[in-house]
């Protein structure tokens, strides 16, 4: 299982890499962010269209809202494209959340507010944007986003309140589908994490082989031991 | 400040961590996040049921089911400290979360519910700790969604113990906590990364430094190699002409007539005296590599100490009387014998002695030599005092060291090549040894030289 799981990794990451532009191939701290990121836009929107299609079965009409819906997750195909060429990697992924966000709150508003199936999707959100964004000020720039988005979200529901374009007893389907979704999405997450955090434990000691290789590749290289004599003594007798 | 906060707070952590949890940076840090969500997650459930204490009118066992089960995370960071294993805990808590999450969420607003984004949480957890079982973690997921999807078509509803409207502000707050602790969990992915990233790093520099110190040994070796047979043929191509001098110089001095008054005598001495030097100087430089590369056999034998430094004595008596010396053995009754290899002892001795000779004059040289107890071990110690000119203490550091004489002043003033010292170490360090020096400048040296007296183990092996 463990095997084929790692060759299964082993040809996303193949594939994705396709779409890594060279500048950001040699920079070693952000490469698995890079890889990350195409990962889940490449495969992500399938999910997402899956609820898209839930809202249209549940609706019986592509109105404007659903459509509006529609363009924002298919939007997330080009972004590999577009990464690949122009490289411009952080506002790329920037304006990835923005979008991600909202996807789930122009969801939330127009299928249940506040108290929306789709609004779970946000635990994903942190999910992704810390790994895509490795440093500290680009976790405070996406900490803020997620705050901002949520108060907005929240004062819209308090000040001005949601359309009720479907009842909630109507909403169980497309609750069971997004939850269904965001299950899947959060498992294909969590193995590519739980892979990387298993392999932790194989680099340490990769590393830890290496270090003593070089020990004793540098004892091997050093000159002739010194002679063993015991420590000089030069008082007087 | 902040710092020592952290410090105090690992320190906190780590209490509950058992040792063996810690054999690498990755266990470490999983057994960290794991006390740290444990203790501190429960407070978003906490919440949650304050908030469903205030709106329920009833409270009935599905409410304190849910209060219990959200209560035993608070144990489980203690089960850890006791239990000394993590997977099984961490399966109770995916499990434990995951069927708080379908059950609260079933009772208390269906697919609407503030419990329903831990359900995703949850699913994270379980790979986080489990990710070496994806299969078993998927599987109780999935029993648990297929429970919560068959007991609302078998209920045709989900039961509203509380209006959906009430539940929507502790909904976002739900959202949010469960968004904080998938961030926690984020964050130590992407910690984990990048000290990937690094860890790949460093392994591409060991690679480097591998690939450069295999080179450099391999050619250290060649080095070596040709170092040998450099050596071997040097040693012919000296040797050969150097005996050809000497053993004609002596032939020559042996045909003077007795009485003859020519400068010849003299002459031929002079050759024959600067012969054996360089023949001797030639023999050390040559008998030094074979000492560092080890390539030197010990044929370990038992010797009769009294005969041993009797002939001794006797071979040395010429080198050390020459300069005007006193020449005394001294014996300390019952030596007996010692195993060890006799050519190579011999060999320590007459370096030794012969610097005695040749750094005293007009002085006194004693060989020591007596039989020792430490421990359970027997040793015999060789002494070799002489009242010559000394040794400054800055120079005994380097005293063993190749090709290095006491001082410029004793190198311009005393032949040698200055290696009698180190291979007498070297030999002594071959056979388990050791030399130790005590010298005064003025006032003479002593040289101590300390066997076993029963060969070890490792030098039985190498002879044999």
């Amino acid at each position: 299982m463990r095997t084929s799981l790692k060759s299964l990794v082993v040809r996303i990451n193949s594939f994705v890499d396709w779409f890594i532009p060279a500048n950001l191939k040699s920079s070693g701290d952000l490469v698995q962010g890079v890889r990350m990121f195409l990962f889940s836009h490449v495969f992500g929107p399938f999910l997402g269209h899956t609820i898209s299609l839930s809202m249209l079965y549940i609706n019986g009409t592509a109105d404007l809202s659903w459509w509006i819906f529609f363009a924002a997750v298919t939007a997330f195909w080009p972004f590999p494209l577009v990464l690949r060429l122009t490289g411009w990697y952080v506002p790329l992924a920037l304006l990835s959340i923005e979008n991600l966000m909202f996807c789930i709150f122009w969801g939330c508003y127009q299928y249940g507010g506040v108290s929306s199936p789709i609004l779970p999707w946000l635990v994903t959100v942190p999910l992704l944007a810390f790994f895509y964004l490795p440093g500290r000020a680009t976790r405070i720039i996406v900490g803020v986003e997620i705050v901002a988005n949520l108060a907005l979200f929240y004062g819209i529901y308090t000040l001005v309140g949601f359309p009720e374009q479907v009842p909630l007893d109507l909403l169980v389907l497309l609750g069971l589908v997004s939850t269904f979704c965001a299950s899947i999405y959060v498992s294909m997450m969590a193995l590519y994490y739980a892979n990387v955090v298993s392999s932790q434990a194989e680099l340490e000691l990769e590393v830890e082989s290496h270090r003593v290789t070089e020990q004793k590749l540098r004892e091997a290289t050093r000159p002739p031991s010194a002679p063993c004599w015991r420590s000089p003594n030069s008082s007087p007798r | 400040m902040l710092a020592k906060l952290r410090e105090r707070l690992i320190a906190v952590i780590d209490w509950f961590i058992p040792v063996e949890l810690r054999i690498n940076t990755a266990n470490l840090w999983r057994a960290r996040i794991f006390v740290i969500s444990h203790l501190l997650g429960p407070l978003s459930a906490v919440a949650i049921l304050g908030y469903l204490y205030r709106a329920l009118q009833v409270h009935d066992y599905v409410f304190w089911t849910i209060c219990v089960l959200c209560g035993a995370f608070w144990l489980l960071p203690v089960g850890l400290k006791f239990s000394r294993t993590l997977t099984w805990l961490a399966l109770f808590s995916f499990v434990d979360l995951t069927f708080v999450s379908v059950f609260g969420s079933f009772f208390y607003g269906g697919v609407s519910s503030p419990f329903l984004p831990w359900f995703l949480t949850a699913l994270l957890i379980g790979f986080f700790y489990l990710g070496d079982r994806p299969l078993l973690v998927v599987g109780i997921f999935a029993v648990h969604l297929a429970g919560f999807s068959m007991a609302y078509l078998f209920n045709g509803a989900f039961p509203e113990r509380v209006p959906l409207h009430e539940l929507s502000t502790v909904g976002v707050i739900s959202v949010l906590c469960a968004t904080l602790y998938t961030s926690m969990m984020a964050i130590y992915y992407a910690y984990v990364t990048l000290a990937q990233s690094a860890l790949r790093q460093e392994i591409d520099k060991h690679l480097v430094t591998a690939t450069r110190l295999r080179q450099a040994k391999h050619d250290a070796e060649r080095a070596n190699e040709a170092k040998a047979v450099f050596l071997a043929k040097m040693n012919h191509q000296l040797r050969t002409p150097l005996n050809a001098i000497i053993g004609y110089s002596e032939i020559l001095l042996d045909d003077i007539e007795p009485g003859a008054n020519s400068g010849d005598e003299e002459d031929l001495k002079t050759i024959n005296k600067a012969g054996r030097h360089l023949l001797a100087l030639v023999s050390d430089v040559l008998y030094m590599p074979k000492i560092e590369s080890d390539n030197i056999e010990i044929a370990v034998r038992s010797v009769d100490l009294d005969e041993f430094l009797d002939d001794v004595t006797a071979t040395c008596r010429n080198l050390v009387s020459h300069n005007g010396n006193e020449f005394i053995c001294e014996k300390s009754p019952g030596l007996g014998t010692i195993e060890t290899d006799e050519t190579r002892l011999r060999q320590i001795l007459i370096n030794l002695l012969g610097n005695a000779g040749k750094f005293t004059k007009n002085g006194k040289v004693t060989l020591r030599a007596s039989r020792q107890t430490v421990g359970p071990l027997q040793q015999i110690v060789i002494a070799v005092e002489d009242t010559g000119i000394g040794i400054p203490p800055e120079a005994i550091t380097n005293l063993f060291t190749d090709f290095n004489h006491a001082s410029s002043v004793t190198s311009k003033s005393y032949e040698g090549s200055g290696l009698g010292l180190a291979v007498s170490s070297r030999l002594a360090c071959l056979l388990s040894g050791d030399i130790q020096v005590e010298s005064e400048p003025g006032r003479g040296s002593v040289f101590t030289l300390r066997l076993p007296a029963a060969a070890p183990a490792a030098a039985i092996a190498s002879a044999a």
